[in-house]
């Protein structure tokens, strides 16, 4: 008897054992985020896109979803973070959360362990049931962030560190790797919904073509969209192509202003204009990171979805990098040009002595607003250190909250990002509890702080022409002309105050100009010297660091991606190559510059920050 | 010593204004309800300038008077100078009087046009009381301090509006209503960008037809894309002028690529000189551009077989593209040899 019980006993625990399973959760896709936001602007560095609880101080909502588990029993729990403040501080973490399983927190609190990302332990769970509830539960308001969530019950299971091993486990997990669907056969891909992107896919549209447009973020506009809230600047219908510049002025918010409220960027507008067009296909939340050549030629992009990680892939025979980082060129093995030229490359006047990594930096801008009550904010620990000297006593941070001049635009991202929310955070901090005048800010809050940061430079892929200083300032027009800059040569440099203050680390800029007429940018800088069927508007376009320096204003890049349109579909009724449009039926294109792509008889309203241009005359 | 030559020159010119007060031309409403009187100022019967009597009132930190000048604009509304009353100066904060350096400096506000100030709402000039730690506001925000004069901002930005304001296009308009060859010469004679674009813009017909020589002129010293607007601005008749197509069979190597593709278009409808045709043939180039195509249209519309022929030669040993437009243009005149060009 006494063994039969024992028996019995031994194949029912046996009955009962978990079969051993994993089940990968991936915290952007949660179903409902609750407060958190995805951020996927890492994602070629990290892995993955992520999300993240950026609540200015104040802890956001939960995010939440249901897992279906394959078996009920003991899982043990792996997180995917990191502590992003220890970076610069040893004190207590920035961004903390709480993982919970069935509205029950699990004992461990996230965000503290690793200053890199890589999995956190989180203990064990007991699951009881097939469906559970999984949430996400910020402490403190800074920018935690989760990507993922490992539950396993395989014994001595060690969670991947290594990126692209971790890339491929999570490809297999999901099956997306398997058969990335085709999103499409189109005539011109535009990656990068900026303005030069959204204008070039509008311009081509309208041409007659068929176009996808591929936007990482869920809304368009770029640098001018509402999630980074910089204005237009630079001048429209200028010579000689007056025309050029209508379609900006059709999109284009009607109010100027960096670091205003969401409104002034009118988001909707450009949206609206794109799914207007017909031959439009709109790829929002896709982030395009690989690419597939044959010879000189880009045969497909790839891109994942920031939000399910579902990849598709695009065929066309021409493509458009307006990424900004001049992403698919790189991808695609084109030539490109990083930092400053040293002055012997081109001969140019404002160019350092010898050549080094200062592109201009990112920015993260912000502001406040009076409440009609007194409003408090957290004293922080992992805040750089702060004084009277340090404080700046303002309510808003605009284009000069400038940092990671030096760093990688691409690489160094993360952390130039944020270490410019650092300094705004440790500086609110300090005037909300500490300055001498703290009285003065008592009823002041954030409002708004950007988590996607503001670039101005990364990489410039190298065309057929590489424009620079001398051809603006001595105004060498060349016939091949298109688009016209006209914003000054503005460079930006550390601020030397806050260089003192923040030696080797400054988060503010000063800039310098040279003012210059409008100057029609060549044909030969919009298109890849080695990549034959890749075109660029933006500031990823063929031209020196210098001369970057007026290229990269926003009604400049738009009115390069009306080129691009006019091009493509160019390029396509001939079957040739940006190249051999310039060889051969440039006619064909000056005739649709003069003609132009927008509306002409809309009223003018681009009237906001032109920018000190040597006009010929005020008329 | 400069400083005050200048101001006694500006006295002189007040004596001589007042000496031969003119009638009054038309009036300017000003943005805080006031208004002045625009006259003409003529030497013998010519129309010199502009000016006016100007009593504004201007508040500094509560504290407001009447600024009492005379300003006086050239032909297109420009602001050349102004004169102070001699009985009432000007005054800063405080009504202590302006000094011969803040009157030059006035003068070198009112005539610049790449000023920050300007360009703001007059509330945001000053700090407001609420961006203060202390309360107190008033004072001239950062940025613009070194552009205006301490202790007179107001007066410097009330000024700046009436000198730069509704009065210019007022002028302009009124200067156009009577132009008239002498005062063509006369704006010619400024010698500024602005100036020559002010005709382009504002002459009629027979205008252009009258000054032709002296607008050709101004697009062989004109700089930027004045050529090129100018070209585009004259009416396409006076392009089978003569002297016009003198001037471009003289000066066509030496105009911008854009000014010379803007000629091109303006030829297409008049009949065109031999040499003119000649000149031409010799700018097709082996670069794929508008402007080939636009000269291979002129020589096929202007009919000389014998060009026609000479550039068909050149098209086929240069291996030089055709529009679709231009192909089917030479089928039509059945020019022997079209078949070995190719289309673009
Ligand atoms: C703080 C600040 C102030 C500035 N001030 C001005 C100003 O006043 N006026 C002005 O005109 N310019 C200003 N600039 C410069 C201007 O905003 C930039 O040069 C801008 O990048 C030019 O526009 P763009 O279309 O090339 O790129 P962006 O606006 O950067 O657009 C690129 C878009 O592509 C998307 N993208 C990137 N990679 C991928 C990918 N792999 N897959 C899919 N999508 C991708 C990005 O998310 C982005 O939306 C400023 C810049 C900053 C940061």
């Amino acid at each position: 008897m006494k063994r039969l019980i024992f028996l019995f006993l031994l194949s029912s625990q046996f009955a009962l054992a978990q079969k051993p399973a994993t089940v990968f959760v991936e915290a952007e896709s949660f179903e409902n985020k609750g407060g958190w936001s995805i951020d996927q602007q890492f994602m070629d560095v990290m892995g993955s896109s992520f999300l993240m609880a950026h609540g200015m101080g104040r802890p956001v909502e939960n995010a939440s979803t249901t897992v279906t588990f394959p078996e009920t029993g003991t899982y043990k729990v792996y997180v995917r973070t990191r502590n992003w403040s220890a970076q610069w501080s040893d004190k207590d973490a920035a961004g903390q959360f709480q993982l919970l399983v069935n509205d029950k927190p699990l004992g461990k609190t996230f965000g503290k362990d690793n200053e890199k990302w890589s999995w956190s332990e989180g203990g064990t769970v007991k699951i009881t049931r097939k469906e559970n509830k999984i949430s996400l539960k910020d402490l403190t308001g800074f920018n935690g962030r989760c990507d993922a969530i490992i539950f396993t019950s395989v014994p001595n299971f060690k969670p991947i560190e290594d990126k692209e091993r971790l890339t491929e486990y999570r490809n297999a997990y999901f099956g997306f790797d398997k058969n990335p669907k085709n999103a499409g056969t189109f005539d011109f891909v535009v990656v990068g919904g900026g303005m030069a992107g959204t204008c070039s896919a509008i311009s081509a549209a309208r041409k007659g073509i068929k176009v996808a447009l591929i936007q990482n973020r869920p809304v368009l506009g770029g640098n001018n969209s509402s999630e980074v809230r910089v204005h237009l600047g630079g001048r429209i219908n200028l010579e000689p192509y007056p025309a050029l510049g209508n379609l900006v002025n059709e999109i284009g918010p009607s109010e100027g202003g960096n670091a205003q409220p969401k409104e002034y960027y009118e988001d909707d507008k450009k949206m609206a204009a794109v799914l207007a067009e017909p031959n439009i296909s709109l790829f929002l939340n896709y982030h395009a990171n690989k690419v597939e050549t044959n010879g000189s030629k880009i045969e497909k992009v790839y891109a994942t979805n920031i939000e399910t990680g579902e990849k598709v892939y695009f065929e066309a025979p021409l493509f458009a990098d307006c990424t900004g980082d001049g992403t698919i060129g790189f991808l695609a093995g084109a030539e490109y040009m990083t930092g400053r030229e040293s002055r012997d490359v081109y001969g140019e006047k404002t160019a350092p002595e010898v050549a080094d990594n200062l592109t201009m930096g990112a920015s993260v801008q912000w502001f406040s607003e009076k409440k009609d009550h007194p409003v408090s904010f957290p004293d922080i620990k992992w805040g750089l250190p702060w004084n009277e000297a340090k404080a700046e006593e303002i309510t808003k941070g605009d284009w000069e909250w400038e940092t990671g001049m030096g760093l990688d635009m691409t690489l160094d991202f993360e952390q130039i990002r944020d270490y410019g929310m650092l300094a705004v955070y440790s500086n609110w901090s300090y005037l909300k509890n500490r300055a001498e005048n703290k009285e003065k800010f008592a009823h002041d809050a954030l409002k708004w702080v950007a988590y996607v940061a503001g670039k101005r430079e990364s990489r410039r892929l190298k065309g057929d022409y590489v424009l620079i200083e001398q051809d603006l300032t001595d105004q060498r027009v060349y016939p091949d002309g298109t688009a016209p800059t006209s914003w000054s040569i503005d460079l930006h440099y550390p601020d030397p105050e806050n260089s003192k203050l923040f030696p080797g680390a400054a988060f503010k800029s000063i800039a310098k100009h040279i003012k210059i007429y409008p100057y029609p940018i060549p044909f030969r800088c919009l298109y890849s010297k080695n990549i034959d069927n890749l075109m660029m508007a933006g500031r990823d376009i063929s031209v020196s660091h210098v001369a970057l320096g007026t290229v990269r204003l926003m009604r400049t890049t738009g009115m390069m991606g009306e080129v691009l349109g006019m091009a493509a579909a160019i390029c396509k009724e001939e079957n040739t190559t940006p190249r051999g449009l310039y060889q051969n039926y440039f006619p064909k294109l000056e005739a649709m510059m003069i003609e132009g792509v927008g509306d002409p008889t809309l009223p003018k309203d681009q009237d906001y920050n032109l920018g000190g241009t040597l006009m010929e005359v005020v008329k | 010593m400069k400083l005050i030559v200048s101001f006694l020159m500006g006295l002189a010119g007040l004596l001589t204004y007042l000496g031969n007060r003119p009638g009054p031309a038309f009036e300017i409403e000003t943005k805080n309800g006031g208004s002045f009187e625009v006259e003409e100022v003529r030497w013998g019967d010519k129309l010199a300038k502009y000016s006016a009597n100007i009593m504004a009132p201007v508040c500094e930190e509560g504290i407001c008077y009447n600024v009492n000048v005379v300003f006086n604009w050239n032909l297109i509304g420009e602001f050349i100078d102004y004169q102070v009353q001699p009985y009432d100066p000007l005054t800063k904060l405080d009504h202590k009087p302006f000094t011969l350096a803040d009157y030059a400096k006035l003068q070198g506000i009112l005539t610049n046009h790449d000023l920050i100030f300007t360009g703001l709402p007059a509330d945001e000039l000053v700090v407001k009381a609420e961006e203060t730690v202390d309360g107190y506001s008033g004072a001239t925000i950062e940025a613009i301090k070194d552009e205006v004069i301490d202790g007179a901002l107001f007066t410097c930005y009330t000024l700046w509006h009436i000198a730069n304001g509704a009065v210019v296009d007022s002028i302009r308009q009124h200067t156009q209503r009577q132009l008239d060859k002498p005062m063509i010469a006369k704006i010619i004679g400024y010698n500024t960008a602005s100036a020559n674009y002010y005709l382009i813009d504002h002459m009629s017909e027979t205008q252009f037809a009258q000054n032709l020589p002296e607008i050709i002129g101004l697009i062989q010293a004109g700089k930027g894309y004045f050529p090129k607007n100018a070209i585009e601005k004259i009416p396409e008749k006076l392009f089978g002028r003569q002297e016009m197509q003198d001037f471009l069979i003289q000066n066509y190597d030496s105009l911008s690529y854009y000014t010379q593709v803007a000629a091109l278009s303006k030829l297409q409808n008049v009949p065109l000189q031999k040499d003119l045709t000649s000149m031409l043939l010799t700018q097709i180039s082996d670069r794929n551009s508008i402007q080939n195509q636009k000269i291979i249209a002129l020589i096929i519309r202007n009919n000389d077989e014998e060009a026609i022929k000479k550039m068909v030669d050149h098209l086929i040993e240069k291996k030089i593209k055709l529009s679709a437009a231009n192909y089917q243009l030479l089928q039509k005149h059945k020019v022997a040899g079209v078949e070995a060009l190719e289309k673009i």
